[in-house]
């Protein structure tokens, strides 16, 4: 049986297809969050200069990682939807974005938590805290623009235009906060420098990124799922669906112009 | 003979969840021109603005003299003149000074002496020689749609869109209005119009009638 | 009125020139379309003076702000003024930014523009020189005197002039791309600020640190090549990022 992976780009073929994946990534979240909690706050050892505080970063670092490789995702799907102008691309670009907020918003505060017993300050101009601020801000504003533009395929296109912009200018972003932070190397202290990993350390981050990924997926995938039914109301299908219509009627939508 | 004809296929579009139309056909002919009704909402300003490009239709194509328009090309542009609800000129210069500019757009760049010389004539012919060198704002709406129809008036453009042009002008305006379309449409022009009030043209129309939004 | 060219071909003869008159008028090329609509834009902008100069005051008074909520300690602020100039420049780019777009938008000229048989990212970026030329230059030119009001080195000064220079245009056109995403959308400034403000952090950071550089003795070579590259990769892509969120604006 040959998938038509093309078939999939129509938001109601998408939608029963998403919802058969939730539980199973979702399901995976909770099993290796779980995992990955148990090996960073049980198994793997004190360190020997941070004390137990240094166990945040089993938190801090996967949200961080997470956030900057969504907003990349993010960027991926817009630019898919600007040229191949399909509205599941956007769509998916839609979902993921308050998802990818929240990893950023969730790493600052895990780093401040960490730098208040470590360094004995709340927040520090480090590089990484630094950008994943502006990052946090250039998320806020695609969520802004959206927000501002009432016609949906308009505020698809403008925030996938600004998403595209700002993927761009993230790596130069990044460099040259990293400049500013070594130029000025006296009055600022690296937090998020990870102490020397033992192997069980490792693996708690490795296993607890994964967690953030599964999750992220998941959550994507239900938001999308609610997204396309609200984007879609005006179709057959989805009318069929709040009527509760036989499932047969759901999937006869196949020739739908894609725009 | 395919000069000066547009031809629209299967035109479909859907603005957030409302369906506009679906499947729209219409051809236009040198010498004709088409009146688009409909009621309010019915997508007769989104259906020109489809054809001028400005909007991406959901399904369907356009096309000009026998080929697929490029929806942005400079080239198209030259083709036809647009007039939208919003006046479109710019408060801060007079009458005079806005046709003048928009003259170097339309009449392909020529020197600015031609251009002031092109701008006066239109000026004359819709009426408005007392104003022309008042500050724009100080127009009144039906003035300045008089020098819409100005622009109108010195234009070589094949194709006109017009979305509502009669609004706000009295009945020596209508008149006005009537007589440059006929004009144009004796020279071998074709135009889409627009509207909901009558004018005394002469020319036939080819009604198009919109749907309610589905 | 007969010199008005007919659109029906003649009998006789089908050749090219009479293609040619019946196709409506010619379209413009790339260098005039920027000189038209640059010239179009620094004429309204003479009409509108007043508020040309309300931008150089703000810059002004943002630069006084700070020794006033900072300290006027002379050795503080000749180390804070690279960047304190900066802020300033940023924040009185951003308050003339809507008038880049939102005022053609209004009233229908930006709609003719879209559909003007030019360029249209060639039509853009003769808008946001004219921009540059009335916003961005003359706080390049304001720039010593912030320098002297925090008792800059002569040197320091002058590569911060220098900076402001290469950077500004750079500036003009994130916001030039900011404020055609932002055109018709009811949200006022603070959102183009969240646009524009992060993607110019780079270039606060060179640009600011240029003249500390130099201040310090180290050169700010590294910094002003940065700020070079960046003005020209903002005049290749801007133009067209501009234009494609304009057309966005309009659908």
């Amino acid at each position: 049986m040959t998938i038509s992976w093309f078939k999939y780009s129509a938001p109601a073929n998408f939608y029963p297809l998403a919802g058969r994946m939730i539980p199973w990534f979702a399901g995976a979240a909770v099993l290796l969050t779980v995992i990955g909690m148990y090996i960073g706050f049980v198994v793997a050892p004190t360190d020997a200069t941070q004390g137990e505080a240094y166990r945040i970063i089993f938190i801090h670092v996967p949200t961080a990682w997470m956030a900057m490789f969504g907003y990349c995702v993010m960027a991926g799907w817009c630019a898919a939807s600007l040229i191949w102008n399909t509205r599941l691309s956007a769509m998916m670009a839609q979902a993921l974005a308050p998802t990818g907020a929240m990893f950023a918003f969730v790493s600052l505060w895990t780093g401040a938590f960490w730098g208040r017993p470590t360094w004995g300050t709340y927040w520090v101009w480090d590089a990484r805290l630094t950008s994943t601020l502006i990052l946090l801000f250039l998320y806020l504003g695609y969520m802004a623009l959206r927000a501002a533009i009432d016609e949906p395929r308009r505020a698809d296109r403008a925030s996938a235009l600004l998403a595209i912009v700002g993927v761009i200018n993230v790596p130069i972003i990044y460099f040259s906060v990293k400049w500013w932070n070594t130029l000025h190397q006296g009055a600022t202290i690296s937090a998020t420098a990870a102490p020397k990993m033992a192997h069980t350390m490792l693996a708690a981050m490795l296993v607890m990124i994964f967690a953030a990924w599964f999750y992220a997926i998941a959550v994507t995938l239900h938001r999308v799922r609610s997204i396309i039914l609200e984007r879609e109301a005006h179709t057959d299908w989805v009318r069929a669906l709040a009527t509760g219509a036989p499932a047969g009627q759901a999937g006869r939508v196949g020739t739908e112009a894609s725009r | 003979m395919t000069a000066t004809t547009l031809q629209a296929s299967g035109l479909a579009c859907t603005l957030g969840t409302r369906r506009l139309f679906t499947s729209l056909d219409f051809t236009l002919a040198s010498g004709q021109w088409l009146m688009l009704t409909g009621a309010n909402g019915a997508g007769k300003s989104t259906l020109l603005r489809i054809v001028s490009g400005l909007l991406a239709p959901s399904a369907g194509e356009i096309r000009w003299r026998g080929e697929v328009r490029d929806p942005h090309a400079p080239r198209w542009h030259s083709a036809f003149v647009y007039q939208g609800h919003s006046t479109g000129w710019k408060e801060q210069l007079s009458a005079r000074e806005n046709l003048s500019m928009q003259a170097w757009l339309d009449l392909g760049q020529a020197p600015l002496a031609e251009r002031d010389a092109a701008a006066d004539r239109a000026i004359e012919r819709v009426g408005l020689v007392r104003q022309r060198n008042l500050p724009f704002a100080r127009l009144s709406a039906g003035q300045r749609r008089r020098l819409g129809l100005a622009r109108l008036a010195f234009s070589k453009r094949p194709l006109w869109l017009l979305d509502e042009p009669t609004t706000a002008l009295d009945t020596a305006g209508q008149k006005l209005f009537a007589g440059l379309l006929d004009e144009h449409l004796g020279r071998g022009g074709c135009a889409i119009v627009a509207t909901h009030l009558d004018f005394p043209t002469a020319s036939p129309a080819r009604p198009l009638r919109l749907g309610e939004p589905a | 009125m007969n010199e008005r060219a007919t659109f029906a071909a003649p009998a006789a003869s089908a050749t090219a020139s009479d293609a040619d008159a019946v196709q409506g008028g010619e379209t413009v090329g790339v260098l005039q379309a920027v000189r038209w609509a640059c010239a179009r834009d620094l004429l309204l902008a003479l009409r509108s003076r007043a508020e040309l100069a309300l931008i150089v005051v703000f810059f002004v008074l943002v630069v006084s702000l700070f020794p006033l909520g900072v300290s006027p300690e002379p050795q503080l602020l000749q180390r804070i003024a690279p960047g304190i100039a900066w802020v300033a420049a940023l924040l009185a780019s951003l308050l003339s930014l809507p008038r880049l777009f939102a005022l053609d938008h209004a009233d229908g000229t930006l709609e003719q523009l879209v559909l003007a048989p030019a360029p249209l990212p060639a039509l853009v970026a003769g808008k946001v020189l004219a921009h540059w030329l009335t916003n961005g230059l003359p706080l390049v030119l304001l720039a010593p005197v912030a320098g002297i009001q925090f008792g800059m080195e002569t040197d320091a000064i002058a590569t911060l002039t220098l900076a402001l220079l290469l950077g500004t245009p750079t500036l003009s056109w994130l916001g030039a791309v900011g404020a055609a995403l932002t055109l018709g959308t009811r949200a006022g400034s603070a959102l183009l600020a969240l646009l524009v403000l992060p993607l110019a952090v780079p270039i606060l950071i060179f640009g600011a640190g240029a003249p500390e550089s130099v201040a310090v003795g180290l050169g700010a070579q590294a910094h002003l090549s940065l700020l070079g590259a960046g003005l020209i990769a903002s005049w290749v892509f801007g133009p067209f990022a501009t234009a494609l969120a304009v057309r966005i604006a309009y659908e």
